[in-house]
């Protein structure tokens, strides 16, 4: 387990933030890739309401 | 063929309609034994599994056509959002055909609405006109994604596709949703977007859109969407 190596990327995209962690052997294979959406409101389309749409 | 970001078009109508209720119910509920799967009492005939316990709330099929969420069982068959067929305060029967008696008992959770996610390839077309969940370019089941969708006219096979939700919150003068973090397990998926949806309604309507922009991939991993606070500012569904 302590031959493995692991890659860390992050990319922006339209509703947040993906972050992509892969991690190889020694070799330099592929054993597994994950990734986390991270949500980023800042990003997302909001409701509004006025009183006189209501 | 594209994933555009939205809140769809559909969900702010139905808001004033009062079909999407993300509230939790508030009761004590408790199990202390399972009796095993069996009957034909679900949808499609699905066999049910009947929890005893402390049901509050629960008294002359109070429950009944509500979908509840079992979790930290030790059997994992108990485990999963199902449909209530029938409760008491001391029962409830559930539309989960894995049920077992035997492990540690866990914890029941009610809701009102259940909604799910799936996520979709970039073949899929999906914007502010969508209006209800499909299966079609979502991608394949692998780990514990499952797909097709959740629903009580569904199969109830995707219990690992909801969302936990949380009663909404004022947060000054904005009303806040909150979706708990999911997460897919030993899955390999490649994916473009996501769409969220009410799995507990007819048609299964579609509540946003999220555009991964560009294809997001596990392999063997896990693949997780983090969703913010539920507060003013940062909720993932917001009425100002």
């Amino acid at each position: 387990m302590s031959d493995l190596k692991t890659e860390v990327t992050t990319e922006e995209i339209d509703c947040g933030k993906a972050i992509t962690t892969k991690t190889f052997d020694a070799d330099g294979n592929l054993v597994s890739q994950g990734v986390e959406i991270i949500v980023d409101p800042a990003k997302l389309p909001k409701m509004g309401a006025e009183v006189g749409d209501l | 063929m594209a994933i555009t970001q939205a809140i769809c078009n559909s969900y702010k109508r139905q808001i004033l309609q009062a079909m999407h209720n993300l509230t939790v119910l508030t009761a004590t509920n408790t199990v202390t034994s399972v009796a095993a799967a069996g009957g034909v009492l679900g949808p499609g005939g699905t066999a049910c599994t009947v929890y005893t316990g402390t049901f509050t709330n629960g008294t002359a099929n109070a429950y009944a056509g509500l979908v509840l969420n079992f979790s930290g069982f030790a059997t994992a068959g108990n485990n999963g959002t199902f449909l209530c067929v029938a409760s008491t305060a001391t029962t409830v029967t559930m539309a989960n055909p894995n049920g077992a008696n035997s492990g540690a008992m866990g914890t029941v959770l009610a809701t009102t609405n259940v909604f799910g996610i799936a996520l979709y390839t970039s073949a899929a077309s999906l914007d502010k006109t969508t209006t209800g969940y499909s299966n079609t370019n979502e991608v394949g089941s692998s780990g514990t994604y499952v797909t097709g969708g959740i629903g009580p006219g569904g199969t109830l096979i995707g219990n690992a596709m909801a969302l936990v939700s949380t009663t909404p919150v004022l947060s000054t003068d904005t009303a806040c949703g909150l979706f708990a973090s999911i997460t897919w397990t030993g899955a390999t998926i490649t994916a473009r977007g996501a769409v969220i949806y009410n799995a507990s309604l007819g048609g299964q309507p579609t509540v946003l859109v999220l555009n991964f922009t560009s294809d997001q991939t596990s392999t063997n991993g896990p693949f997780t969407i983090t969703f913010p606070a539920q507060t003013a500012g940062n909720a993932i569904i917001q009425l100002l």
